[in-house]
């Protein structure tokens, strides 16, 4: 029998500076990060014994690296397969990790060096020539490649389906291009509307350059323990009310809602996700103050939308054209800029986001009386977030 | 050094009967001898209900646009830009996903028709409007 779990809060966040071209190391941002979070948290490095995070080398750095390079003693880790999708997964070894003892505090962490990647998809690319077809749809024999390619497969699906015109995605550029103006560390903050949307190249047509992810720098780091030691540290604890993992079978596809009709799904959609709420004791989405999701295309915002019941089967693209995601808006979103704007910390930057906005600390872009943070994500794993233990 | 071009297809045991068939013109897909059901792509057993009991099928070689893409951003070296890729929903039910020999855009339901197109020494089948 499992010994009694606990609760788990998130006590400290850090980052690095966040940007292009920077010439510091991962290594070197996760050291920044670490140490900003553990002095917001009150505690040291030796008090670290858990280890989470996403990607690794190359582009970001490994547990055993950063274990042995900031003198750390681990005694839990998780290091996911290397994409960013992981980024909640982490978070959830970590949770899980320490509700069962196996750890006390535990640091998750992403440290990224995107920028210099140059290209995401084609030569460089070794996954996509797996069997089957790669993660994101790719078949490189016929030059079906980049991630992105998937997701404009599926939302160039959604669009047929449900009766829109494509050039409706622009809202979730320009709604999340806003929060990032009102955010001074944001990659991106150059103004953008439907109409220089419209403008900008496509890249793998539905899809334009803005509905991309950037390619960043950069590290941000939380730190974790039960709730039980939270409250007795410095800062508001950020309570863990409940989650739900990334979902997988033949009616999924990454960048699709189950059902919607591409590669090996069906086309009968699902109910929306409960799990997460049950969990939290909420009675679902509309509970909800501010959402931060995996936004590494445009249309994974208006899937995780539709994905978890923010709004009905087929209602969000039109919903989005129609309601702000803006901090101020009718369901505030990434609220730092996520992905598309503020910076691909492979997820981590939302994370890291999600506290602040709990602790009242995000400045211009705070969202009112915000009590509960959802992070939920089109491949169906979530987290809620709530300044208090439901 | 490694190529920068488009690679041919990676070469699994499942899937050996697939291009050997494309080298004949004919399109094989897989199907579940337990629960009937034909899917692609092929894999060691049905998708549907985990059966061992599995072979190849052939099939009409038809079926309709389901959804498509075009890249305009170039990814592998020697590909021209503009191009399309299409998803195809067979007659009998899978989705395959391949090169378009279209000279216009693919429209979400037009009906198309394979053929096969020689490629660095493998014929890959591939779809488009009737010719």
């Amino acid at each position: 029998m499992l010994p009694n779990t606990k609760q788990v809060a998130i006590v400290g966040v850090g980052t690095s500076v966040f940007g292009r071209q920077r010439s510091e190391t991962p290594l070197s941002m996760a050291a920044v990060a670490l140490r900003g979070a553990l002095a917001d948290a009150g505690l040291n490095s030796s008090d670290v014994d858990g280890l989470f995070t996403n990607v690794g080398s190359p582009l970001a750095v490994d547990y055993d690296r950063m274990a042995e390079a900031f003198g750390l003693n681990i005694r839990s880790t998780v290091q996911t397969w290397s994409h960013g999708r992981f980024v909640g997964t982490a978070v959830q070894s970590a949770v899980s990790a320490l509700a069962l003892g196996q750890c006390q505090v535990a640091l998750c962490v992403g440290a990224v060096s995107f920028s210099g990647r140059g290209m995401v998809g084609g030569p460089v690319d070794h996954e996509g020539g797996r069997q089957g077809g790669g993660s994101h749809g790719e078949l490189p024999h016929y030059g079906m490649t980049a991630p992105g390619a998937g997701a404009a497969m599926a939302f160039r699906r959604y669009c047929s389906r449900y009766g829109y015109d494509e050039s409706l995605l622009s809202a979730v550029s320009v709604a999340l291009r806003a929060n990032a103006q009102h955010n001074p560390a944001a990659q991106m903050r150059s103004d953008l509307d439907s109409k220089l949307y419209s403008e900008q190249p496509y890249i793998v047509e539905p899809l334009r350059r803005p509905d991309f992810s950037l390619l960043s720098d950069g590290a941000a780091a939380l730190v974790l323990t039960s709730s039980e030691r939270a409250v007795d540290l410095q800062r508001t604890p950020i309570f863990v009310a409940g989650m739900q993992g990334i979902r997988a079978g033949r009616n999924e596809f990454i960048f699709a809602p189950p059902g919607l009709g591409v590669f090996t799904q069906t086309d009968s959609r699902s109910a929306p996700e409960w799990e997460v709420y049950e969990m939290a004791g909420m009675a679902g989405p509309h509970e909800v103050d501010c959402l931060q999701t995996y936004d590494a295309f445009s249309p994974n915002v208006i899937f995780v939308l539709e994905r978890f019941g923010f709004v009905a089967e087929g209602a969000g693209l039109g919903w989005v054209n129609e309601n702000s995601l803006r901090h101020d808006g009718k369901l505030p979103t990434n609220t730092s800029g996520g992905l598309l704007s503020e910076a691909h910390i492979a997820g981590w930057n939302h994370m890291v986001e999600s506290v602040r906005q709990l602790r009242g600390e995000a400045g211009p872009r705070q969202v009112d009386n915000c009590q509960t943070v959802q992070w939920a994500t089109v491949f169906g794993d979530s987290i809620i977030f709530s300044k208090e233990l439901i | 050094m490694a190529s920068a071009a488009r690679p041919v297809p990676g070469s699994f045991a499942e899937d050996e009967s697939h291009w050997d068939a494309a080298a004949n013109r004919e399109l094989l897909v897989m199907h579940c001898r337990d629960c009937g059901n034909p899917f692609w792509p092929a894999g060691p057993v049905c998708p549907i209900d985990f059966s061992e009991n599995v072979g190849w099928i052939e099939v009409s070689g038809e079926g309709s646009v389901s959804s498509w893409v075009r890249f305009h951003k170039r990814y592998y070296e020697d590909d021209r830009v503009p191009y399309i890729v299409v998803q195809v929903r067979l007659l009998e039910g899978p989705r395959m996903t391949t090169s378009w020999t279209g000279e216009s855009d693919p429209s979400i339901g037009m009906h198309v028709y394979v053929s096969f197109r020689k490629f660095r020494g493998v014929w890959l089948p591939e779809f488009g409007p009737a010719i």
